[in-house]
């Protein structure tokens, strides 16, 4: 491993530092949105923040409230883990603590309203004598005991205040009609603010309330937790379940395919412990550039692993396929492709940033720094241990391989497939279409509007939420109003303005049931104006008590109006706005109200009207509320907001997606038919997505449209590879299935494991992800695999399907269909300007840099023409394929360098002292000197053009014969650039009579420079070079046979910072031999052999960038 | 000051034996079962912790068996209750407001506590009485026989731990009922005027409420308007 790579452990360690984990699910979603915005303020600081709720059924009301006054005591007894315990409402266990918040609520009522008292109490004696008449023929307890403690009627509030400020019995809150469901809120002690905390303290509760249904015999009794401790613990716990049995599960069947496919033990162990230090590395690097990562995102562990596991097994394969090759080799020929797909892939992962849902982006990052790392790890670690013992590949690929496996690398193949003809692909293809257009046509998977992808599955606490929900209040979801404020001032303005608006709703059916507490929250402004009331109502006193007494109360029944004009005698006095303080106050006020986010905070609650859907009309109430600082959301709201949102921005997420695919899948094959193929392979995978869906039952949530660009960016490449392979392999489908096939299948079998687990995930919006990705990879795989085959064979001409005839070498093959027999797209004229204009312009260190950088980009890009290059090289280093490579590497680097050099030439630089040798120069002066012409040939080695400008200083001019270039305009510039230095250019192969040109040139004594090594077709004649078969041009012994012209071979090559030009010694012939066909080739064959050591010597200057070695 | 009706109270109750507290008792319900209608005056007085004197008010009882009754509370009446097969309605004449409350299976809490104790005076079988109360205690008193009950019921004895109804044992006509409450607090109906087994007009029963009165639910979830 590189040296460098340590450096990567400072930021991972960092990273861990940083690393920390949010169990709020709402946290997920983006902020900016007002339903979550309230949702997320409503479950922070309310819905039982911090409260445990335990729910007891039982088969009769008396048994449940035995049991829930039994249990409450229990727990109170626990004084280390609970501060209260209430089975019934406080303010009936202590009913004269009701006075203070009785009196302050009063007081927070609009001076008219407060002074409502003085009419009450200006005439004691008449509402006493009110009082005793209700008294002596009410029928209801609750009016009698109310009124029998207050016979002034103090805690009845005026019909306009709303009800959570009349102090009924609030049986509601903790008993069903029937009396068979009870609630007990419990109070921690302690704020519990971690998950191990909440997880700890439930777990103490959990045997603590288990002690006493043992010790109670509770038979029949049924306990249910929830509250936030228990969301808190749950969801924790169930991530640390997901990533146990995500990460092992797909853990386990990578380790089952892989020794299905190879049998080794070494290269598996050391992948999984790649993996796994991938994964844990990917958390670090999650810490670092996220910091606190949402529990949900974690199901990005089971794809990353899906994911990675591809580069092990595609460098494994490749180590396999190059017996001996080190691991430097095997890195240098794979590694730049593997990197290339990393990014491609990761950056697929990143297009969900783009999703509209923060929690989805950060699930994408995750698997996008996953990918980068777990490629990396693959491509510099992976091999090196396994490659240091050799004898154990060789063992591998001589092991026994049963039937149908490739024994050149010895994996084990899916098993053989009938090389399947057009026709059989198609015909599965019209049946699954017909299949699919029966099952769709009743109808497409439905799109859920509902929030339940975020909640988790499973889930307790969820289940007795809605419980209680269904047995104690309205069974349908309610909507919370949530109103801020910096202070109590804000907070009261802001009530009063959404209030209108709101009994707008109401009155419009939109909003039923409106629960607002404003008669509880403390209104500064009408506090203020009380106080003069409240002083005078307290001066009363002593007159309020003796009429009631003289009207036949007794003291006991004055208690209550003792303690209310109590606080009303202090709240006379006070400078700031007067919050009741005692249990029972606080207790009913932590339903309500709330500090937090820098200041106060007020809940109240409303249920969806009979218009609520009509024409989006709760939806446009909930966006208009936050204008005056205060949220209507809800669960059922924010299921339709997130949807919309998704919609939305899916367009946003899938048309780079689609844009990046078009050019991948462009760049890749280069042939519009293939492309289409492709879309079409895409395009099925998706009905069959759609199919299953429908089968299974499944609808598109707002999470599980996300897998839709996932699939796209992991879905296309499986048809890629497999038209690549029909390509490679000249349409021999057995053959592609056998090699590239089986890889494919390991690659999809291991992603469709990693989505797959998450089926298990405890978040459902999570689940349902990995269930829709894993299907839709599976059926990419599918198409891909068996259909897509056939129709490649369909849409081949028959050309292009030929196999080569007596070809023992795949590769060969290969490079007669792949394309790159045409020269490099960059070779224009556009870029050669671009090119020029660089080299006037910059200076030569830049230069080098840039060459440098280019070089390596182009070697990364371009595997295709990477693999031609080597190609080409092989047969200079006796086929050894790591060689070969190595000196690719560098002629890419070297070739990079000469186009700089010959810029500089043709944008008109002087070069002659960039020559550091020129050597022979006698040869040619004593060809000259014959007069019959002189024909100096080269091949494309070195910087052959810089040749000119060497002839036009000696005195000499040149004529240069070259083939008409891609671009007419391209061709006219590099003559004008060679003219400038005297340097003519006759174009062969255009002009018929160009060869008589040529003649006529040689005939008065001239000069003429010819390159061989790349024929036209119909000058090629075939020699040996290096031992094999190799067609080079045979117009250099024409051109001697036609004018007895002196042939002159010629290298000009780089060395050290210079270059070196070398006039090799005349190949002489006999003239009147060369007019046998024969005779001509061999004398090529002669020329091309004085150019052997040369090639040899610097073969990294050979410059082919398309094949040169002809067929086998 | 209490000292002295306790202490002839004291002296004027006899127990009777258990033998003849069946007997009684049976004789009694035997006789309710040929019960269709009644229908009296009453005086009822409630005797309040908070308060140092009774209270009382005069009003009017209809029942129809075997489960229909109708009070009236006030003269003029201030409070009408009327129980019919699936639920209470409350109506308050003068604050033109009326109160529903089911009966049904679904329903619980006091307030069905309180119509099953309201129930008590028209038993209709022995086995109906001791489904739901528990006979306490027999004692004749000039001539009257008080059974004491205690509901079964734990969320009825905790409203009401102990009721009492009393007859004359020579016509077998419920003279009186009392209801104990847990804080102490007692109310006493005592009937006269009583009229037995006469045509009851159904509408009684079936109080129209009039469209300017306020209806509302208290007991449901919400506390439905």
């Amino acid at each position: 491993m590189k040296r460098w790579l340590w450096l990567l452990l400072i930021p991972l360690a960092l990273g861990l530092t940083r690393l920390r984990f949010d169990v709020e699910v709402l946290n997920l979603l983006p902020r900016e949105l007002p339903v979550v915005h309230g949702l997320q303020l409503y479950q922070r600081h309310f819905a039982s923040a911090n409260e445990l709720l335990v729910t007891i059924e039982a088969p009769d009301a008396e048994r449940a409230e035995r049991a829930a006054r039994s249990l409450a005591e229990h727990l109170r007894t626990a004084t280390n883990l609970v501060t209260a315990a209430h089975w019934q409402p406080p303010w009936l266990e202590q009913p004269e603590l009701a006075a203070e918040l009785a009196a302050v609520t009063w007081l927070n009522q609009p001076p008219a309203v407060f002074a409502q008292l003085t009419n009450q109490l200006g005439n004691p004696a008449a509402t006493l004598a009110a009082t005793r008449e209700r008294l002596a023929t009410s029928f209801s307890p609750e009016e009698i005991a109310r009124a029998s403690f207050d016979p002034f009627g103090l805690t009845q509030l005026p019909a306009s205040v709303s009800a959570p400020a009349s102090f009924g019995r609030g049986d509601g809150m903790f008993a069903s009609a029937d009396g068979t469901f009870r609630l007990l809120f419990v109070k921690p002690r302690g704020a519990l603010a971690t998950y191990p905390e909440c997880a700890a303290w439930l777990e103490a509760m959990r045997a603590h309330t288990a002690a006493w249904q043992r010790d109670n015999a509770a038979s029949g009794i049924t306990l249910h937790f929830t509250g936030r401790p228990v969301f808190v613990a749950e969801i924790a716990s169930g991530m640390e379940r997901d990533m146990q049995n995500s990460v092992l599960g797909t853990l386990g069947i990578i380790a089952v395919l892989f020794w299905w496919a190879h049998r080794q033990w070494r290269p598996l162990l050391w992948l999984l412990a790649l993996l796994t230090l991938t994964l844990a590395g990917t958390l670090a690097l999650g810490g670092l550039v996220i910091g606190t990562l949402n529990v949900v995102s974690m199901g990005f562990a089971a794809i990353l692993l899906g994911l990675a596991v591809d580069y092990g097994l595609v460098m494994y394969q490749e180590a396999l396929a190059m017996p001996g090759a080190t691991a430097t080799e095997v890195r240098q020929h794979i590694g730049p492709g593997i990197l290339w797909s990393a990014v491609t892939t990761a950056g697929a992962f990143l297009v969900l940033n783009f999703s509209g849902l923060p929690g989805l982006g950060q699930l994408g990052t995750l698997v996008a720094l996953g990918i980068a790392l777990g490629a990396l790890a693959m491509v510099y670690a992976y091999l090196p241990p396994l490659l240091g013992s050799e004898s154990r590949l060789q063992a591998a690929r001589h092991s026994p391989v049963p039937d149908g496996a490739n024994g050149a690398t010895g994996q084990r193949a899916v098993p053989p497939a009938k090389a399947g003809t057009p026709n059989l692909s198609l015909l599965g293809t019209l049946a699954l279409l017909i299949i699919s257009a029966l099952i769709l046509s009743r109808g497409l998977p439905p799109l859920s509007h509902s929030a339940d992808p975020l909640r988790p599955t499973r889930s307790e606490a969820y289940s007795t939420a809605e419980l209680i929900s269904q047995r104690l209040g309205d069974r349908r979801d309610p909507l919370w109003l949530v109103v801020s404020g910096r202070d109590e001032a804000e907070v009261a303005r802001r009530l009063a303005a959404i209030h209108s608006v709101l009994q707008q709703a109401v009155s419009n059916q939109v909003l039923t049931n409106l629960l607002l507490p404003d008669a509880l929250w403390p209104h500064p402004d009408h506090q203020h104006a009380n106080r003069d009331t409240a002083r005078w109502l307290a001066a009363q006193r002593d007159t309020l008590r003796t009429t009631a007494l003289q009207a036949g109360f007794s003291t006991n029944a004055l208690l209550l109006t003792d303690r209310i004009l109590n606080v009303w005698a202090n709240a006379a006095n006070a400078t700031r706005p007067v919050w009741p303080t005692n249990s029972v106050s606080t207790w009913t006020l932590e339903r309500f109200v709330a500090r937090g986010d820098g200041g106060f905070l007020l809940a109240g609650i409303a249920y969806p009207g009979a218009r609520a859907a009509t024409g989006g009309n709760l939806a446009e109430l909930a966006m208009t509320l936050p204008t005056h600082g205060a949220w209507l959301t809800g669960w059922s709201l924010l299921g339709e907001a997130l949807l919309g949102l998704v919609q939305r921005d899916l367009w946003f997420v899938l048309a780079p997606m689609f844009a990046v695919l078009l050019a991948s899948l462009w760049f890749a094959f280069k042939r519009w038919d293939e492309v289409l193929l492709s879309l079409a392979a895409l395009a099925l995978s998706g009905l069959l997505l759609l199919t299953a869906m429908r089968l299974a039952g499944w609808s598109w949530d707002l999470l599980n449209l996300m897998a839709l660009p996932l699939l796209l960016g992991c879905g296309v490449d499986y048809g890629i590879h497999m038209q690549m392979a029909l390509r490679r392999h000249g349409g021999d489908l057995a053959l592609a299935r056998r090699t590239t096939g089986s890889a494919l299948f390991l690659c999809a079998a291991t992603t469709v494991a990693g989505f797959g687990s998450l089926a298990w995930s405890s978040n459902a919006g999570l689940a349902s992800l990995g269930l829709v990705c894993a299907t839709g990879v599976a059926a990419a795989f599918i198409v891909a695999w068996a259909l897509l085959p056939g129709w490649w064979l369909a849409t081949q001409r028959a050309g292009d399907l030929q196999s080569p005839s007596g070809a023992s070498d795949t590769t060969e093959r290969r490079l007669q269909v792949v394309g790159t027999g045409k020269p490099s797209a960059l070779y224009g004229r556009l870029g050669w300007q671009a090119g020029l204009c660089a080299a006037r312009m910059l200076p030569q260190s830049l230069i080098e840099l840039l060459c440098r950088i280019g070089a390596r980009a182009y070697w990364l890009a371009q595997p295709q023409r990477r693999e031609v290059v080597i190609q080409n090289l092989l047969p200079l280093h006796d086929g050894d394929r790591a060689a070969a490579t190595r000196t690719a590497r560098q002629l890419v680097l070297n070739f990079t360098r000469k186009l700089a050099d010959l810029w500089r030439f043709e944008s008109g630089t002087p070069v002659m002292a960039s020559f550091n040798q020129l050597a022979g120069w006698e040869r040619f002066e004593a060809a000259h000197a014959r007069g019959r012409g002189v024909l100096l040939v080269t091949l494309h080695l070195g910087n052959w053009e810089l040749g000119g400008p060497i002839l036009t200083h000696k005195g000499h001019r040149l004529l240069a014969l070259s083939n008409p270039e891609p671009d007419p305009r391209l061709t006219e510039l590099r003559q004008a650039a060679r003219a400038r230095w005297g340097v003519e250019t006759l174009l062969v192969g255009e002009d018929p009579f160009a060869f008589v040109e040529v003649i006529k040139r040689m005939d008065a004594g001239g000069a003429v420079a010819l390159l061989l090594d790349r024929p036209a077709e119909k000058s090629a004649v075939e020699v040996e070079l290096f031992g094999r078969p190799f067609l080079v041009s045979n117009a250099a012994a024409e051109l001697a046979r036609a004018s007895g012209c002196a042939v002159v071979p010629v290298v000009i090559v780089r060395r050290g910072d210079g270059y070196a030009a070398q006039i090799l010694p005349e190949a002489t012939y006999d003239r009147a031999a060369l007019g046998n066909r024969e005779q001509r080739r061999v004398f090529t064959q002669e020329i091309l052999r004085a150019f052997e050591p040369w090639l040899r010597e610097h073969p990294d200057q050979w410059y082919h960038f398309v094949p040169i070695w002809p067929r086998g | 000051m209490l000292g002295a009706p306790l202490l002839f109270l004291a002296l004027t109750v006899l127990s009777l034996p258990a033998a003849d507290t069946n007997a009684i008792v049976n004789a009694w319900l035997a006789s309710q079962t040929n019960l269709t209608t009644w229908q009296a005056d009453f005086t009822q007085t409630r005797a309040l912790s908070t308060l140092t004197q009774p209270l009382t008010a005069r009003g009017r009882v209809w029942f129809a068996a075997p489960r229909r009754f109708r009070w009236e509370l006030g003269e003029p009446p201030q409070t009408i209750a009327v129980r019919q097969p699936t639920e209470v309605l409350i109506l308050y004449p003068r604050l033109k407001r009326a109160e529903r409350y089911p009966l049904d299976a679904a329903a619980g809490g006091p307030w069905k506590d309180a119509m099953a104790l309201l129930d008590a005076g028209f038993p209709r079988s022995r086995a109906e009485l001791d489904a739901t109360f528990a006979i306490a205690a027999l004692t004749e008193t000039n001539g009257l026989h008080t059974l004491s009950l205690q509901p079964r019921s734990d969320s009825a004895r905790k409203l009401m731990p102990e009721i009492q109804l009393t007859f004359s044992p020579r016509d077998n006509v419920l003279r009186a009922t009392q209801l104990r409450f847990t804080d102490g607090s007692l109310l006493r109906n005592d009937f006269t005027n009583v009229v037995m087994n006469s045509k009851l007009d159904d509408a009684l029963f079936s109080p129209v409420i009039g469209a300017d009165f306020q209806v509302s639910q208290p007991a449901a979830k919400g506390g439905k308007k």
